[in-house]
Protein backbone atom coordinates (compact mmCIF):
# COMPACT_ATOMS: atom_id res chain seq x y z
CA UNK A 1 0.00 0.00 0.00
CA UNK A 2 1.27 3.71 -0.38
CA UNK A 3 2.79 5.19 2.25
CA UNK A 4 0.78 7.85 3.85
CA UNK A 5 2.36 11.50 5.03
CA UNK A 6 0.14 12.92 7.35
CA UNK A 7 0.54 16.35 8.41
CA UNK A 8 3.39 17.90 10.45
CA UNK A 9 1.65 19.27 13.85
CA UNK A 10 1.23 22.50 13.75
CA UNK A 11 4.27 25.23 15.22
CA UNK A 12 1.67 26.72 17.71
CA UNK A 13 1.62 23.05 19.09
CA UNK A 14 5.20 23.37 20.05
CA UNK A 15 4.64 26.60 21.64
CA UNK A 16 1.78 25.73 23.74
CA UNK A 17 3.47 22.40 24.90
CA UNK A 18 6.27 24.49 26.10
CA UNK A 19 4.22 27.04 28.30
CA UNK A 20 1.86 24.31 29.51
CA UNK A 21 5.29 21.99 30.21
CA UNK A 22 6.41 24.91 32.65
CA UNK A 23 3.80 24.93 34.74
CA UNK A 24 4.02 21.29 35.15
CA UNK A 25 5.84 19.47 37.46
CA UNK A 26 7.56 16.17 36.34
CA UNK A 27 6.40 13.44 38.74
CA UNK A 28 6.78 9.88 39.01
CA UNK A 29 9.18 7.16 40.47
CA UNK A 30 12.11 6.20 38.83
CA UNK A 31 12.24 2.22 38.42
CA UNK A 32 15.21 1.62 40.81
CA UNK A 33 13.24 4.08 43.44
CA UNK A 34 10.08 1.93 42.95
CA UNK A 35 11.74 -1.30 43.29
CA UNK A 36 13.56 0.29 46.72
CA UNK A 37 9.91 1.45 47.53
CA UNK A 38 8.91 -2.45 46.86
CA UNK A 39 12.21 -3.77 48.99
CA UNK A 40 10.85 -1.57 51.72
CA UNK A 41 7.28 -2.56 51.90
CA UNK A 42 8.21 -6.77 51.41
CA UNK A 43 10.49 -5.93 54.51
CA UNK A 44 7.97 -4.22 56.98
CA UNK A 45 5.69 -6.70 56.10
CA UNK A 46 8.36 -9.65 57.05
CA UNK A 47 8.94 -7.57 60.37
CA UNK A 48 4.84 -7.58 61.13
CA UNK A 49 4.81 -11.15 60.35
CA UNK A 50 7.45 -11.95 62.45
CA UNK A 51 5.98 -9.70 64.79
CA UNK A 52 2.07 -11.48 64.66
CA UNK A 53 3.91 -14.81 64.69
CA UNK A 54 1.69 -17.39 66.26
CA UNK A 55 2.73 -18.85 69.47
CA UNK A 56 2.09 -22.47 68.36
CA UNK A 57 4.59 -22.85 65.96
CA UNK A 58 6.90 -25.13 67.31
CA UNK A 59 4.11 -27.99 68.33
CA UNK A 60 3.19 -27.87 64.63
CA UNK A 61 4.73 -30.53 62.44
CA UNK A 62 8.05 -29.22 60.90
CA UNK A 63 7.78 -30.70 57.46
CA UNK A 64 4.29 -29.42 56.37
CA UNK A 65 4.93 -25.59 57.64
CA UNK A 66 7.83 -25.18 56.06
CA UNK A 67 6.24 -26.51 52.84
CA UNK A 68 3.18 -24.25 53.06
CA UNK A 69 4.96 -21.05 54.01
CA UNK A 70 7.35 -21.51 51.57
CA UNK A 71 4.54 -22.38 48.89
CA UNK A 72 2.91 -19.13 50.39
CA UNK A 73 5.90 -16.84 50.08
CA UNK A 74 6.84 -18.33 46.88
CA UNK A 75 3.66 -17.09 45.78
CA UNK A 76 4.22 -13.87 46.81
CA UNK A 77 7.24 -12.55 45.18
CA UNK A 78 5.99 -14.16 42.28
CA UNK A 79 2.97 -12.15 42.00
CA UNK A 80 5.55 -8.77 43.00
CA UNK A 81 7.75 -9.76 40.70
CA UNK A 82 5.83 -10.11 37.64
CA UNK A 83 3.63 -6.75 38.82
CA UNK A 84 6.83 -4.72 38.78
CA UNK A 85 8.74 -6.64 35.71
CA UNK A 86 9.44 -4.01 33.10
CA UNK A 87 8.91 -6.49 30.19
CA UNK A 88 10.98 -7.91 26.67
CA UNK A 89 9.12 -4.10 25.93
CA UNK A 90 9.70 -2.27 28.35
CA UNK A 91 5.60 -2.05 29.01
CA UNK A 92 5.14 -4.55 31.28
CA UNK A 93 4.83 -7.92 31.51
CA UNK A 94 2.30 -9.30 28.38
CA UNK A 95 -1.08 -8.98 29.95
CA UNK A 96 -1.76 -12.75 29.90
CA UNK A 97 0.71 -13.12 31.98
CA UNK A 98 -0.80 -10.21 34.43
CA UNK A 99 -4.34 -11.79 34.17
CA UNK A 100 -3.08 -15.47 34.64
CA UNK A 101 -1.31 -14.45 37.97
CA UNK A 102 -3.61 -12.35 39.02
CA UNK A 103 -6.79 -14.70 38.51
CA UNK A 104 -4.79 -17.93 39.97
CA UNK A 105 -3.13 -16.36 42.95
CA UNK A 106 -6.48 -16.46 44.79
CA UNK A 107 -7.06 -20.24 44.25
CA UNK A 108 -3.68 -21.64 44.52
CA UNK A 109 -3.37 -19.61 47.83
CA UNK A 110 -6.50 -21.26 49.49
CA UNK A 111 -5.73 -24.77 47.59
CA UNK A 112 -2.01 -24.85 49.11
CA UNK A 113 -3.36 -22.98 52.75
CA UNK A 114 -6.39 -25.13 52.70
CA UNK A 115 -5.10 -28.68 51.72
CA UNK A 116 -2.14 -29.19 54.76
CA UNK A 117 -4.29 -26.72 56.93
CA UNK A 118 -2.17 -26.56 60.66
CA UNK A 119 -3.42 -26.12 64.10
CA UNK A 120 -5.73 -27.11 66.02
CA UNK A 121 -9.12 -28.54 63.78
CA UNK A 122 -11.77 -26.51 65.79
CA UNK A 123 -12.36 -22.81 64.49
CA UNK A 124 -10.79 -20.87 68.32
CA UNK A 125 -10.40 -17.60 66.52
CA UNK A 126 -13.92 -15.69 64.94
CA UNK A 127 -12.86 -15.83 60.70
CA UNK A 128 -14.06 -12.44 60.56
CA UNK A 129 -11.27 -11.39 63.18
CA UNK A 130 -8.67 -13.33 60.03
CA UNK A 131 -10.75 -11.49 57.22
CA UNK A 132 -10.57 -7.67 58.91
CA UNK A 133 -6.60 -8.11 59.52
CA UNK A 134 -6.05 -9.66 55.77
CA UNK A 135 -8.47 -6.67 54.52
CA UNK A 136 -6.10 -3.98 56.53
CA UNK A 137 -2.81 -5.60 55.81
CA UNK A 138 -3.72 -5.82 52.08
CA UNK A 139 -5.06 -2.36 51.79
CA UNK A 140 -1.18 -1.19 53.52
CA UNK A 141 0.59 -3.29 51.06
CA UNK A 142 -2.14 -2.15 47.59
CA UNK A 143 -1.70 1.62 48.52
CA UNK A 144 1.79 1.45 48.79
CA UNK A 145 2.46 -0.74 45.01
CA UNK A 146 0.35 1.73 44.06
CA UNK A 147 1.59 4.41 44.83
CA UNK A 148 5.29 3.26 43.82
CA UNK A 149 3.85 2.37 40.74
CA UNK A 150 1.69 5.71 40.06
CA UNK A 151 2.00 7.43 36.59
CA UNK A 152 3.62 4.24 35.11
CA UNK A 153 1.04 2.03 33.62
CA UNK A 154 0.00 3.32 30.49
CA UNK A 155 -0.93 -0.15 28.89
CA UNK A 156 -3.12 -2.44 30.84
CA UNK A 157 -3.71 -0.69 33.83
CA UNK A 158 -6.80 -2.52 34.43
CA UNK A 159 -4.96 -5.94 34.63
CA UNK A 160 -1.85 -4.52 36.49
CA UNK A 161 -4.03 -3.44 39.31
CA UNK A 162 -5.87 -6.64 39.24
CA UNK A 163 -2.36 -8.26 39.84
CA UNK A 164 -1.44 -5.49 42.14
CA UNK A 165 -4.52 -6.58 44.41
CA UNK A 166 -3.69 -10.19 44.16
CA UNK A 167 0.05 -9.62 45.21
CA UNK A 168 -1.20 -7.16 48.02
CA UNK A 169 -3.62 -9.74 49.06
CA UNK A 170 -1.26 -12.87 48.73
CA UNK A 171 1.31 -10.84 51.22
CA UNK A 172 -1.24 -10.34 53.51
CA UNK A 173 -2.12 -14.05 53.39
CA UNK A 174 1.28 -14.74 54.30
CA UNK A 175 1.09 -12.94 57.51
CA UNK A 176 -2.33 -14.32 58.29
CA UNK A 177 -1.02 -17.70 57.97
CA UNK A 178 2.06 -17.46 59.90
CA UNK A 179 -0.44 -15.44 62.68
CA UNK A 180 -3.78 -17.87 63.07
CA UNK A 181 -3.72 -21.08 64.77
CA UNK A 182 -6.76 -21.82 63.56
CA UNK A 183 -6.80 -25.43 61.54
CA UNK A 184 -10.80 -25.14 60.61
CA UNK A 185 -10.56 -24.93 56.54
CA UNK A 186 -14.01 -22.93 56.09
CA UNK A 187 -12.25 -20.03 58.84
CA UNK A 188 -9.25 -20.54 56.56
CA UNK A 189 -11.24 -19.84 53.08
CA UNK A 190 -13.68 -17.21 54.26
CA UNK A 191 -11.28 -15.56 56.85
CA UNK A 192 -7.07 -15.73 54.51
CA UNK A 193 -8.06 -16.88 50.82
CA UNK A 194 -11.08 -14.67 50.32
CA UNK A 195 -9.53 -11.23 50.97
CA UNK A 196 -6.99 -12.39 48.49
CA UNK A 197 -9.69 -12.87 45.74
CA UNK A 198 -11.26 -9.69 46.78
CA UNK A 199 -8.43 -7.63 46.47
CA UNK A 200 -7.72 -8.17 42.72
CA UNK A 201 -10.59 -7.03 41.96
CA UNK A 202 -10.34 -4.01 44.23
CA UNK A 203 -7.65 -3.65 42.57
CA UNK A 204 -9.05 -3.94 39.00
CA UNK A 205 -11.28 -1.49 40.36
CA UNK A 206 -9.31 1.05 42.05
CA UNK A 207 -5.51 1.36 41.49
CA UNK A 208 -5.69 1.97 37.03
CA UNK A 209 -6.48 5.72 37.87
CA UNK A 210 -3.41 6.36 39.44
CA UNK A 211 -1.72 3.55 37.85
CA UNK A 212 -2.17 5.45 34.30
CA UNK A 213 0.36 8.40 33.27
CA UNK B 1 18.23 10.04 13.58
CA UNK B 2 17.15 6.50 13.92
CA UNK B 3 14.87 4.64 17.00
CA UNK B 4 18.04 4.30 18.80
CA UNK B 5 19.11 8.21 19.24
CA UNK B 6 15.10 8.46 20.00
CA UNK B 7 15.77 6.41 23.21
CA UNK B 8 18.63 7.99 24.06
CA UNK B 9 17.25 10.83 24.28
CA UNK B 10 14.19 9.72 26.26
CA UNK B 11 16.36 8.79 28.65
CA UNK B 12 18.10 11.29 29.26
CA UNK B 13 15.03 13.28 29.02
CA UNK B 14 13.92 11.01 31.63
CA UNK B 15 17.03 11.46 34.13
CA UNK B 16 16.04 15.15 34.16
CA UNK B 17 17.82 16.48 31.13
CA UNK B 18 15.62 19.25 30.15
CA UNK B 19 18.17 20.26 27.11
CA UNK B 20 17.07 16.83 25.11
CA UNK B 21 13.72 18.38 25.14
CA UNK B 22 14.05 20.09 21.44
CA UNK B 23 15.75 16.86 19.82
CA UNK B 24 13.18 14.62 21.12
CA UNK B 25 10.27 16.69 19.90
CA UNK B 26 11.31 16.88 16.77
CA UNK B 27 12.26 13.78 16.41
CA UNK B 28 8.94 12.20 18.52
CA UNK B 29 6.25 14.38 17.25
CA UNK B 30 6.04 13.78 13.29
CA UNK B 31 4.52 10.43 14.49
CA UNK B 32 3.26 10.44 17.52
CA UNK B 33 0.94 13.27 15.70
CA UNK B 34 0.05 11.03 12.64
CA UNK B 35 -0.61 8.57 15.55
CA UNK B 36 -3.00 10.82 17.34
CA UNK B 37 -4.71 11.92 14.25
CA UNK B 38 -5.23 8.60 13.62
CA UNK B 39 -6.91 8.08 17.28
CA UNK B 40 -9.18 10.97 17.11
CA UNK B 41 -9.82 11.15 13.38
CA UNK B 42 -10.38 15.22 14.09
CA UNK B 43 -7.61 17.98 13.67
CA UNK B 44 -8.22 19.78 16.58
CA UNK B 45 -9.12 16.54 18.69
CA UNK B 46 -6.00 15.26 17.50
CA UNK B 47 -3.69 18.87 19.12
CA UNK B 48 -5.81 18.21 22.18
CA UNK B 49 -4.55 15.05 22.24
CA UNK B 50 -0.71 15.51 21.11
CA UNK B 51 -0.57 18.14 23.23
CA UNK B 52 -1.59 16.09 26.56
CA UNK B 53 0.03 13.36 25.79
CA UNK B 54 3.48 15.28 25.41
CA UNK B 55 2.38 16.80 29.11
CA UNK B 56 1.80 12.79 29.93
CA UNK B 57 5.34 12.14 28.81
CA UNK B 58 7.33 15.69 31.06
CA UNK B 59 5.07 14.31 33.81
CA UNK B 60 5.90 10.85 33.82
CA UNK B 61 9.36 10.94 32.50
CA UNK B 62 11.02 9.22 35.34
CA UNK B 63 8.94 6.56 34.88
CA UNK B 64 10.70 5.48 31.61
CA UNK B 65 12.42 2.43 31.48
CA UNK B 66 15.51 2.77 29.64
CA UNK B 67 14.94 -0.78 27.97
CA UNK B 68 11.26 0.70 26.10
CA UNK B 69 11.18 1.93 22.96
CA UNK B 70 10.50 5.63 23.36
CA UNK B 71 8.13 5.84 20.59
CA UNK B 72 6.07 2.30 21.77
CA UNK B 73 6.00 4.16 25.21
CA UNK B 74 4.68 7.57 23.36
CA UNK B 75 2.25 5.74 21.29
CA UNK B 76 0.63 3.53 25.23
CA UNK B 77 0.59 6.85 26.55
CA UNK B 78 -1.35 8.61 23.87
CA UNK B 79 -3.76 5.48 23.30
CA UNK B 80 -4.03 5.73 27.31
CA UNK B 81 -5.16 9.35 27.12
CA UNK B 82 -7.33 8.99 24.47
CA UNK B 83 -9.26 6.22 26.44
CA UNK B 84 -9.36 8.52 29.05
CA UNK B 85 -11.24 11.18 26.84
CA UNK B 86 -13.39 8.54 25.66
CA UNK B 87 -14.91 7.64 28.98
CA UNK B 88 -15.34 11.07 29.62
CA UNK B 89 -17.48 11.47 26.97
CA UNK B 90 -19.24 8.24 27.58
CA UNK B 91 -19.68 9.79 30.87
CA UNK B 92 -21.21 13.40 29.53
CA UNK B 93 -21.69 12.77 25.56
CA UNK B 94 -23.68 15.93 25.82
CA UNK B 95 -20.16 17.71 25.38
CA UNK B 96 -19.35 15.77 22.38
CA UNK B 97 -20.92 16.96 19.14
CA UNK B 98 -20.20 15.79 15.56
CA UNK B 99 -19.85 17.42 12.92
CA UNK B 100 -18.08 16.72 9.53
CA UNK B 101 -15.48 19.44 10.15
CA UNK B 102 -12.07 19.33 10.54
CA UNK B 103 -11.98 15.95 9.53
CA UNK B 104 -8.14 14.76 9.77
CA UNK B 105 -6.87 13.29 6.57
CA UNK B 106 -3.51 11.61 5.62
CA UNK B 107 -4.11 12.90 1.75
CA UNK B 108 -1.04 14.70 0.92
CA UNK B 109 1.56 12.57 -0.83
CA UNK B 110 4.58 14.70 -1.41
CA UNK B 111 6.63 11.43 -2.31
CA UNK B 112 4.67 10.15 -5.34
CA UNK B 113 5.51 9.99 -8.59
CA UNK B 114 3.71 9.33 -11.67
CA UNK B 115 1.18 10.21 -14.12
CA UNK B 116 -1.58 12.01 -13.04
CA UNK B 117 -3.66 8.84 -13.34
CA UNK B 118 -1.71 7.15 -10.86
CA UNK B 119 -1.96 10.35 -8.63
CA UNK B 120 -5.66 10.35 -8.74
CA UNK B 121 -5.66 6.70 -7.98
CA UNK B 122 -3.57 6.89 -4.88
CA UNK B 123 -5.07 10.02 -3.63
CA UNK B 124 -8.65 8.22 -4.13
CA UNK B 125 -7.18 5.21 -2.62
CA UNK B 126 -6.02 7.18 0.25
CA UNK B 127 -9.58 9.16 1.14
CA UNK B 128 -11.26 5.51 1.18
CA UNK B 129 -8.45 4.38 3.48
CA UNK B 130 -8.86 7.12 5.92
CA UNK B 131 -13.09 7.07 5.65
CA UNK B 132 -12.81 3.51 6.33
CA UNK B 133 -10.26 3.88 9.64
CA UNK B 134 -12.70 6.79 10.88
CA UNK B 135 -15.55 4.61 10.94
CA UNK B 136 -13.69 1.52 12.50
CA UNK B 137 -13.96 0.82 16.28
CA UNK B 138 -10.69 2.39 18.12
CA UNK B 139 -9.37 -1.16 18.85
CA UNK B 140 -9.18 -2.04 15.53
CA UNK B 141 -7.91 1.60 14.33
CA UNK B 142 -4.88 1.42 16.47
CA UNK B 143 -4.10 -2.18 15.96
CA UNK B 144 -3.89 -1.56 11.77
CA UNK B 145 -2.26 2.16 12.49
CA UNK B 146 0.32 0.29 14.56
CA UNK B 147 1.10 -3.09 12.21
CA UNK B 148 0.16 -1.57 9.09
CA UNK B 149 1.18 2.11 9.26
CA UNK B 150 4.15 1.88 12.03
CA UNK B 151 5.39 -0.83 11.20
CA UNK B 152 5.69 -2.46 14.72
CA UNK B 153 5.35 -6.72 15.20
CA UNK B 154 2.48 -7.81 16.74
CA UNK B 155 4.51 -8.13 20.47
CA UNK B 156 5.73 -4.44 19.75
CA UNK B 157 1.46 -3.82 19.09
CA UNK B 158 0.29 -5.47 21.63
CA UNK B 159 2.11 -4.47 24.25
CA UNK B 160 1.54 -0.67 23.32
CA UNK B 161 -1.97 -1.35 23.43
CA UNK B 162 -2.16 -4.38 26.32
CA UNK B 163 -3.65 -6.67 24.80
CA UNK B 164 -3.01 -10.60 23.43
CA UNK B 165 -0.96 -10.72 20.09
CA UNK B 166 -3.75 -12.75 19.22
CA UNK B 167 -6.50 -10.19 19.89
CA UNK B 168 -4.22 -7.63 18.19
CA UNK B 169 -3.70 -9.81 14.71
CA UNK B 170 -7.73 -10.13 14.68
CA UNK B 171 -8.07 -6.24 15.19
CA UNK B 172 -6.06 -5.71 12.16
CA UNK B 173 -7.59 -8.72 10.41
CA UNK B 174 -10.60 -7.01 10.50
CA UNK B 175 -9.10 -3.38 10.18
CA UNK B 176 -7.94 -4.90 6.90
CA UNK B 177 -11.10 -6.67 5.71
CA UNK B 178 -13.08 -3.85 5.62
CA UNK B 179 -10.52 -1.24 4.28
CA UNK B 180 -10.07 -4.52 1.32
CA UNK B 181 -14.34 -4.18 0.90
CA UNK B 182 -14.46 -0.55 0.80
CA UNK B 183 -11.47 -0.61 -2.11
CA UNK B 184 -12.99 -3.43 -3.72
CA UNK B 185 -16.60 -1.77 -3.94
CA UNK B 186 -14.43 1.29 -5.76
CA UNK B 187 -12.75 -0.94 -8.24
CA UNK B 188 -9.60 -1.31 -6.33
CA UNK B 189 -8.39 -4.68 -5.28
CA UNK B 190 -5.77 -5.59 -2.24
CA UNK B 191 -3.95 -9.05 -1.94
CA UNK B 192 -5.85 -11.34 0.55
CA UNK B 193 -4.31 -10.70 3.92
CA UNK B 194 -2.20 -13.63 5.27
Amino acid sequence: MTPLHPPPPPDALRERIRASMAETQPSGMSPSARALTSAAMVLAIVVGAIALIRPDLAQLPQAALLTVTFGVGLLAVSTLIVALAPGSKGLGASVTLLVAFAMSTAPIYAVVTMIAALGASPSIVPARNCFSMSMGFAAVVLTGLTWALRRSVPAAPIARGALLGACAGAWAGLVIHLHCPSGDRLHILVGHAIPVAIFAVLGAILSPRFLRP
Amino acid sequence: MSDQDLDALMARYGAGDESAFDALYRLLSPRLYAFCLRLTRRRTEADDLFQETFLKLHRSRATYQPRAAAIHWAFAVARSVYLDRLRFQRRRPEAVVETEEGLATFTSLPGIEGSPEEHARARQLMTIVDRVLRDLPENQRAAYVLLREEGLSVAEAAAVLGATPTAVKLRAFRAYEAIRGALQAAGITLPEER
